[in-house]
C-alpha cells in the first residue's frame, strides 16, 4: 500500500520543470527585468545570486515563454570543451548539423556572426557559468561583442566568481540581476502554491505561518534548500504513515516531524 | 526503517536535551530573581543604617540644647511625661494624685496636659476623660471637704473659728490656681521642645516605630513637616504595616505642596491594606477637607 505522502514528497524534489515554477511577487519582478533587458541593445546580462535562488528555474522560464517569438536558445548544462561549445553555437544559428570529424574555427564563427549584423538577433541562455573556463568565457565575451549574439549568463555568488563578474565581464555586462532568498512570506506562499498546484489541498491546509517559521528558521528561504526540507519531512510523514498510522495527523504538521527533518538534515544536533 | 528508528531515537534524546535546558534556564533566572531580591533587601538595611548612624549624630548634639533650660522644669516635665508613657492605667495617676493631695495632684496633671495632645490623638481622647475624672475627683473632694467643714461648723467650731478656715481655704485655693496658672504657661513653651528630645532619646534607645510615630506626629503639630515626614518614614520603615505612619507621611507630603505624590502613597497603601481609615484619608485629600 503506498501512502498519500509519496507524491507530496516527489513535488518538492529539485527539478527546472516549466510546470514546476511558482509565481512569486519577487520572481516575477526579476522576470520583467530579464525580459526588458533583453529589447536593450545589451551584449550580456548576468544572472546573479546564490545556489538555490532560482536562477535556473527563471531561465528555464524565460527560454519557454520567448522561443516561440524570438531565436533563443537554452544550455541548461554546461558544456566544457570549447570545440563542443563552438560547435553547439554554430548548429543552433545555422540549423545545421557539423560531422564529427570536423571542428567549428572560431574566427570562422566570429566572421560569420559579423555577416549576420543588423539582419538577426540570436540570444544564448548559458547555465552554471562558473563552470566555463576562463579562455571560454573570453570567446563568448568576443562573440557577444558581434552584437548579433545576446549572452544571458548565470553566476552563483561566491567569493570568486564575484571576481568574474566584476572584472572580466565589466565593460560588457551591462545589466546585473541578483535573485535572493525568498522572505517568510513567499515561502509561505511558494510552498502553499506549489501544494494547490499539484492538487494537495488538505495538505496545504495542515501547514501553518508558525511551521513555515520553523523551517525557515533553517532554510533562510532558499528554494533548494526548503524543497529539500519538505522533500526530508513528508518522507518521514510517508513511513510512519505506512508504519504507525495512528501518529500521524491530517490537522497540521507534527512538531516531532519537523524537528526530526531538521535533524536528518543535521541543521540541530541530537 | 532502521534508519528512521535511529532518528527517532536521536529526536526523543534531542527533546530530553532541550527540556533540561529550558529547566536550567527557568533555575537560572529563579535564582537571579532571589539575588536581585536579595540584593535589595540588603540595599535596604544599609540605607536603614545610614538613617541610624544620622540619628546617633542628631542625639549628640541635641542634649547640649537641653542643658540651656532649667533643670527643675525639665524633672517636672520629663518625670510625668515618662511616667505617663510608660503606664497604660489612667486610673493610677488618678489614684496618685488622690495620694499626693490638691497641690501635688494639680502639678503633675497640668504638666502632662500641653505634653499630651501633642503625643496622640487617641490618648488625648483617653487623657481628656481622665482629666474629667480627676476633675471630677477634685471637685469631690472640695465638696467633702465643704462638706466636712460644714459638718464641722454646725458640730464643733464657733462662727468665728469657721470664717477664719473659709478664708484660709479661700487663699490656699487662690494660691493654687495662680500656681497652677503659671506651670500650665511654662509647659506650653517647653514641653513640646523637652518632649521631642525625650522622644528621640527614647527612640534612640528602644528603636519602637511608635516612638518614631510620636516624634512625627509633634513635628507634625510644629508645623515642622519635613521632619514629620523624615520621622513617619523611619517609623515605616521598621514597622510598614501601621496605618498611622503610612498616614503621618502622606499628611506631611501634602502639607510640604506635594499633594499628588500624597494620594499616590496613599492609593498604593490601600491597594495593599484595603485600610478603610486609609480610603477615608484619600477621599479628604482629593476634596482638599483636610
Amino acid at each position: 500500500m503506498t501512502s498519500r505522502f509519496e507524491n507530496v514528497k516527489n513535488i518538492f524534489i529539485d527539478s527546472v520543470e516549466r510546470n514546476n515554477y511558482v509565481e512569486l511577487e519577487s520572481a516575477q519582478h526579476n522576470y520583467k527585468l530579464l525580459e526588458k533587458s533583453l529589447d536593450k541593445p545589451l551584449k550580456m546580462i548576468l544572472l546573479f545570486g546564490k545556489p538555490g535562488t532560482g536562477k535556473s528555474m527563471l531561465l528555464n522560464k524565460l527560454y519557454h515563454n520567448l522561443k516561440e517569438s524570438r531565436e533563443i536558445h537554452y544550455f541548461d548544462a554546461p558544456i566544457l570543451s570549447e570545440k563542443e561549445f563552438l560547435r553547439r553555437v554554430y548548429e543552433a544559428i545555422t540549423d545545421k548539423a557539423v560531422p564529427n570529424e570536423l571542428r567549428v574555427n572560431f574566427d570562422g564563427l566570429l566572421r560569420f556572426c559579423q555577416k549576420l549584423k543588423g539582419e538577426r538577433e540570436i540570444v544564448f541562455l548559458l547555465d552554471e557559468c562558473q563552470l566555463y573556463s576562463e579562455a571560454l568565457m573570453e570567446k563568448i565575451r568576443l562573440l557577444s561583442d558581434t552584437r548579433v549574439i545576446k549572452f544571458v549568463i548565470t553566476l552563483h555568488k561566491t567569493e570568486n566568481e564575484d571576481i568574474i563578474a566584476k572584472q572580466h565581464f565589466k565593460t560588457r555586462i551591462w545589466e546585473v540581476i541578483e535573485l535572493s532568498n525568498a522572505s517568510e512570506d513567499d515561502l509561505y506562499i511558494y510552498i502553499q502554491k506549489k501544494l494547490i498546484q499539484k492538487g494537495f489541498v488538505e495538505i496545504s491546509n495542515m501547514i501553518k505561518k508558525k511551521h513555515i517559521r520553523f523551517i525557515y528558521t533553517y532554510t533562510y528561504g532558499n528554494f533548494r534548500e526548503s524543497n529539500k526540507f519538505l522533500y526530508t519531512l513528508f518522507d518521514i510523514y510517508e513511513y510512519f504513515d505506512e508504519n504507525r498510522p495512528h501518529k500521524v495527523s491530517t490537522e497540521k504538521l507534527s512538531k516531532k516531524f519537523l524537528e526530526m527533518t531538521a535533524l536528518k538534515l543535521g541543521y540541530i544536533d541530537g | 526503517m532502521d534508519n528512521m528508528r535511529e532518528l527517532e531515537k536521536r529526536w526523543y534524546f534531542y527533546r530530553a536535551k532541550e527540556s533540561l535546558r529550558s529547566i536550567n534556564i527557568v533555575a537560572f533566572m529563579g535564582m537571579m530573581s532571589l539575588a536581585s531580591y536579595y540584593t535589595y533587601t540588603q540595599v535596604d538595611v544599609i540605607k536603614n543604617l545610614f538613617n541610624e548612624n544620622i540619628l546617633v549624630a542628631e542625639a549628640k548634639v541635641e542634649p547640649k540644647k537641653v542643658t540651656v533650660e532649667p533643670i527643675i522644669l525639665a524633672k517636672i516635665v520629663e518625670k510625668p511625661v515618662e511616667e505617663h508613657l510608660k503606664s497604660t492605667k489612667v486610673a493610677d495617676v488618678v489614684l496618685a494624685s488622690k495620694n499626693e493631695g490638691l497641690d501635688g495632684s494639680t502639678l503633675h496633671v497640668v504638666a502632662l496636659e500641653p505634653v499630651i495632645p501633642i503625643i496622640d490623638m487617641e490618648k488625648e481622647s483617653r487623657k481628656v476623660t481622665s482629666k474629667k475624672r480627676v476633675y471630677k475627683a477634685t471637685r469631690h473632694n472640695q465638696t467633702t471637704q465643704r462638706k466636712m467643714v460644714k459638718a464641722k461648723a454646725s458640730t464643733y467650731l464657733t462662727a468665728s473659728e469657721l470664717s477664719t478656715i473659709k478664708h484660709e481655704i479661700k487663699r490656699k485655693s487662690r494660691v493654687a490656681s495662680r500656681n497652677t496658672e503659671n506651670i500650665k504657661k511654662i509647659n506650653l513653651n517647653g514641653s513640646s521642645v523637652n518632649y521631642i528630645e525625650t522622644m528621640k532619646k527614647k527612640f534612640k534607645r528602644s528603636k519602637n516605630p511608635r516612638d518614631a510615630l510620636l516624634l512625627a506626629k509633634a513635628f507634625y503639630e510644629k508645623k515642622a513637616y519635613s521632619q514629620s515626614e523624615k520621622w513617619a518614614l523611619t517609623a515605616n520603615k521598621i514597622d510598614s504595616s501601621n496605618d498611622e505612619s503610612w498616614h503621618m507621611f502622606a499628611k506631611s507630603k501634602l502639607k510640604l505642596g506635594q499633594k499628588n505624590e500624597a494620594i499616590k502613597i496613599l492609593e498604593s497603601y490601600y491597594k495593599k491594606s484595603h485600610s478603610p481609615k486609609t480610603k477615608a484619608l484619600i477621599v479628604k485629600i482629593k476634596t482638599e477637607r483636610l
